[in-house]
């Protein structure tokens, strides 16, 4: 053979050598092609974060990631609206609305074993039907330079904000909304009432001057980005996104008897008739990760479930600031208990008090 | 009529001394008087004029020259505007998420299609209210002009209840489908099809066509050269409007709508209770523009006279 | 020829006809069932939602809030668009066209962009509370979102447009030669209008604002959007009722009741058209 076929030769060989192997990395890599997943969770931050973090392990697979927006009592009304249909495969909700949730049987079995992840989880499910993915601490964020100005003193519990001084000032979550349900209970807990006696707690909220009420948190950080609002109920990731903005802002865990601040617990379930069960799994062992964890909560302002993650999040100075990380007082927190929860007749007294008059 | 201020109608002959006064009597004093009084109050016309349309035009104005605002902060993407804008850019156009695009796209196709369906249903119609001789009229013309009444809430939750009932019985579902989409906006739409082509229709004369057929031209022929471009522009007007239900509606699209199957505004109302940021300005003012330019095109089309017809009873 | 053009009709008017009865069947029939938890519903039918409806001074309380605030919008959207209308339908020109033009894309525009722009306007630091600030009227910044005047604010803008074009074609139907006459029997411009043209229109107008009341009535999106939560009109009342509290027999009734009231509405202006029709065609 001449030199130039030896050497076409060699090429062939070295091209067929590469291909083979870039094939046998791309069959790997390729198990979910042709997957559309869909997740239905919040918008700003939260699917920022999971998208870049979480996603982004299935996009690589070749899988497609949607994000259905919304609060989780949006989505939950999306996914009854479908009647039987799967508008979405996974869900993130809150652990109060999970009585509605089961209630209505709207979610699968999870294959625990295609979830290694969840072994390194604080607490156990309280189902096999869904998995912890965070929590949040529910807050009074307030403008230190604004309060200062005024002469306000800073609040310590949900009562103090039924000041004049902060007439139309006010921000609660509607009871529609992500931080809503957690904010009646708190209310509640607040005037002496609990999740089966709200009724005190809307009183109080109707004593706010001037109140609004937010859908999405981004709202929060809006207004008090524009000067609109001076202190809000929210939790304390919304107050790290305000601080990210430049807005002077602290955080205060409200007292409520015994208790200081509240902890709203996220989950992620998988919707019943679903296709798309492997890759859904996939992607919550994905968000159960340490680094995927670590890396959501530093962005989104929430405390991950996963301990491993947890010791990541004082790297940040602002979070640091308005995240309480101290695991005693993390512990010294209400959680609304979901089975005394009625959440029909709580949309039901919100609807009726708390409507403008 | 006769306490209207009008001074008494002047009597045949000119009474002697007497003249009553009017307002082309022209003395130098008072020429000049109505002079003023005319320059004030065309001031205050055109005042009043520029605060109500600058009032009326602001947000307009204010989503699109916000859409090229550039946030103040460069390391964080808030969902605050900065308006009036203090640097430009062109970021957020390039931002405008995937999925505000594919239901701009969405909304546009669902739009003609629906347009083209109302027009199918409402230009019979509107032959067959006009032209025909039957009893029973003011019934028909009830049912076809109907859901002009209907609030849009209450369709929307008609229909999404109608749809959960029909697939009870047959088991196939079209709620949250584009068809069931697709069907909610042609029934609202229809009427205004129907309403412009009968007000064409009722202004044209019949005789033009009789003229046709005793020339000899065939019915369908007769339809296709005299009538069908004499109603046109009602036909274009109705389609125009049809179109326009259908791209702007929320209320039965937030309902019969779904991830699958999601219009433009019901994007923009998400985008704007769960995460707004000013991404949602620039394909808002995308859509602004085709608007703009949609009104531009049917006022050469049709005229202004053609383009505010169907709003009338 | 003799054409059956009624036999054009049978097609379409089979479909509208379903559609229409077909719709208003199946919610009407499930807002005689009363709601169970769970998306279920009782097994036998009762008049009880409408009766909880009438009685309950919550719903009364949201259907006078709906009430009052689609009057003010229908006011306010014929108060300030007449004299618009007038003077853009007696005095054609290159102008009337380009504003009329303006107006009709304010009703092309989806009314969520317009309540982007509202916000941005009166937010606390946009230019309508600075020039309020700076004019010394306020001391302290106000919002309108999650008050009934924010949504009337957003229910304007939706009607002002529509209102606007109705009216106009209304004064166009007045022949200019009555205002010529009026003129030259001495009256001024004013008095031509309080007593020529106003009473002329008039009809029309009750109609305009009629048909804006109607619309108001029924709108959803300004008030879901700009109530901030605690303006909960009728439409978005049934909307929370229907897609949040999942109720369809309640959410059904209070449509029903919507329906009724919209539908009362709208022959009271016929009926008030038909008998200025009669008395005009008397004296002119």
């Amino acid at each position: 053979m001449t030199i130039r076929m030896r050497l076409l030769l060699a090429a062939g060989a070295a091209l067929m050598l590469f291909s083979l192997t870039a094939a046998g990395q791309g069959s790997e890599d390729t198990r979910f092609a042709g997957v559309t997943l869909r997740v239905a969770t919040w918008g700003g931050a939260t699917r920022d974060g999971l998208r870049d973090y979480v996603a982004s392990e299935l996009e690589r697979r070749g899988a497609k990631v949607e994000f259905v927006i919304g609060s989780p009592q949006d989505n939950l009304a999306k996914l009854i609206a479908a009647h039987g249909q799967v508008p979405f495969d996974v869900y993130e909700f809150l652990g109060t609305m999970r009585p509605e949730i089961e209630g209505r049987k709207l979610l699968a079995k999870l294959d625990m074993s295609k979830i290694p992840n969840a072994k390194g989880l604080k607490f156990e499910p309280p189902s096999d039907r869904m998995v912890p993915t965070w929590i949040t601490e529910e807050m009074i964020v307030y403008n230190k330079d604004k309060f200062r100005a005024d002469g306000i003193a800073p609040p310590r519990s949900l009562a103090d904000l039924a000041n004049p001084k902060l007439a139309g000032r006010i921000m609660i979550p509607d009871i529609s909304s992500g931080g809503g349900i957690e904010s009646v209970g708190a209310f509640a807990l607040t005037a002496g009432g609990n999740e089966t006696n709200i009724a005190p707690g809307l009183k109080l909220i109707n004593e706010l001057p001037g109140v609004r009420f937010w859908k999405a948190g981004g709202e929060v950080v809006t207004q008090f980005k524009s000067g609109d609002i001076w202190v809000a109920v929210a939790h304390a990731g919304w107050a790290l996104r305000t601080a990210r903005a430049g807005v002077p802002v602290a955080t205060v865990p409200a007292q409520m008897g015994a208790h200081r601040g509240m902890v709203k617990e996220g989950y992620v379930g998988v919707i019943q008739g679903t296709r798309n069960q492997e890759a859904a799994e996939f992607f919550i062992n994905t968000y159960l990760s340490p680094e995927a964890q670590a890396k959501f909560a530093l962005k989104v302002g929430v405390v991950p479930v996963v301990q491993a993650a947890r010791t990541k999040m004082g790297e940040d100075a602002t979070l640091r600031e308005l995240v309480i990380l101290d695991p005693t007082k993390i512990d010294n927190m209400v959680r609304l208990d979901p089975q005394k929860i009625d959440l029909s007749k709580w949309n039901d007294e919100w609807n009726r008090t708390v409507a403008a008059r | 009529m006769n306490n209207a201020g009008i001074a008494p109608h002047p009597s045949p002959l000119p009474a002697s001394g007497e003249r009553e006064p009017s307002v082309s009597e022209a003395g130098e004093g008072s020429s000049v008087r109505v002079l003023r009084r005319i320059r004030w109050r065309t001031l205050v016309t055109v005042a009043y004029f520029i605060v109500i349309f600058t009032v009326l035009l602001a947000p307009l104005v204010v989503v699109i020259g916000g859409s090229f605002s550039a946030p103040p902060n460069e390391r964080v993407v808030m969902s605050y505007v900065e308006f009036p804008p203090k640097r430009l850019t062109l970021e957020w156009y390039a931002r405008i998420p995937h999925a505000q695009l594919r239901a701009l796209g969405f909304s546009f196709v669902l739009g003609l299609g629906v347009s083209f369906a109302a027009c199918l249903l409402g230009v019979p119609t509107a032959l067959g209210l006009v032209r025909g001789r039957f009893r029973g009229k003011p019934i028909a013309s009830a049912i076809v002009r109907a859901p002009l009444q209907i609030p849009h809430v209450v369709s929307g939750i008609a229909f999404l209840q109608l749809f959960y009932a029909v697939g009870d019985l047959g088991g196939a579902y079209v709620q949250g489908t584009t068809a069931g989409l697709f069907i909610g906006h042609v029934f609202m739409a229809t009427p205004f099809v129907v309403g412009s082509v009968m007000a064409v229709l009722q202004r044209m004369n019949p005789r033009l066509e009789e003229a046709a057929c005793v020339l000899g031209a065939s019915p369908w022929r007769t339809f296709r050269r005299v009538t069908l471009p004499l109603i046109a522009p009602g036909v274009f007007t109705g389609a125009l409007y049809a179109f326009i239900v259908s791209f702007v509606d929320v209320p039965v699209a937030l309902f019969l709508a779904s991830p699958d199957a999601t219009t433009f505004p019901v994007e923009l109302f998400n985008s704007m209770e769960q995460d707004f940021n000013p991404s949602s300005l620039a394909s808002a003012s995308l859509a602004a523009g085709f608007a703009i330019v949609l009104v531009f095109v049917a006022q050469r089309v049709v005229g202004l006279d053609g383009l505010l017809k169907p709003k009338t009873q | 020829m003799k054409t059956r053009w009624g036999m054009l009709l049978i097609v379409p008017l089979v479909v509208s006809a379903a559609l229409l009865f077909g719709s208003q069947f199946v919610f009407l029939k499930q807002s005689f069932f009363v709601d169970l938890p769970f998306g279920r519903k009782a097994a036998s039918w009762s008049l009880a939602n409408y009766t909880r409806i009438l009685t309950d001074p919550y719903y009364l309380r949201t259907l006078w809030l709906t009430t009052y605030i689609s009057l003010a919008v229908a006011a306010a959207c014929v108060g300030f668009g007449f004299p618009i209308a007038k003077v853009l339908a007696r005095r054609p020109s290159r102008w009337t066209t380009f504003l009329l033009c303006a107006i009709v894309l304010t009703s092309f525009i989806t009314t969520v962009i317009q309540i982007f722009g509202i916000v941005i306007v009166f937010r606390a630091d946009g230019p309508i509370n600075r020039a309020l600030l700076a004019l010394g009227i306020v001391d302290r910044p106000f919002t309108i979102i999650g008050t009934p005047l924010g949504v009337i604010v957003g229910l304007v803008y939706a009607s002002f447009g529509f209102g606007v074009m109705l009216m106009y074609a209304i004064v166009r139907t007045i022949p200019v030669t009555l205002d010529e006459a009026a003129a030259i029997h001495g009256a001024t411009p004013l008095r031509t209008l309080w007593r020529v043209v106003l009473p002329l229109c008039l009809p029309g107008l009750i109609v305009a604002f009629l048909t804006i009341f109607n619309t108001s009535m029924g709108a959803f999106t300004s008030a879901a959007l700009l109530g901030g939560g605690r303006v909960i009109t009728l439409p978005v009342l049934i909307q929370r009722t229907m897609l949040l509290d999942v109720k369809y027999g309640m959410a059904g009734a209070l449509a029903a009741l919507l329906l009724l009231f919209v539908v009362l509405m709208n022959f009271v202006s016929i009926a008030i058209l038909r008998r200025f029709r009669s008395v005009r065609l008397a004296t002119v």
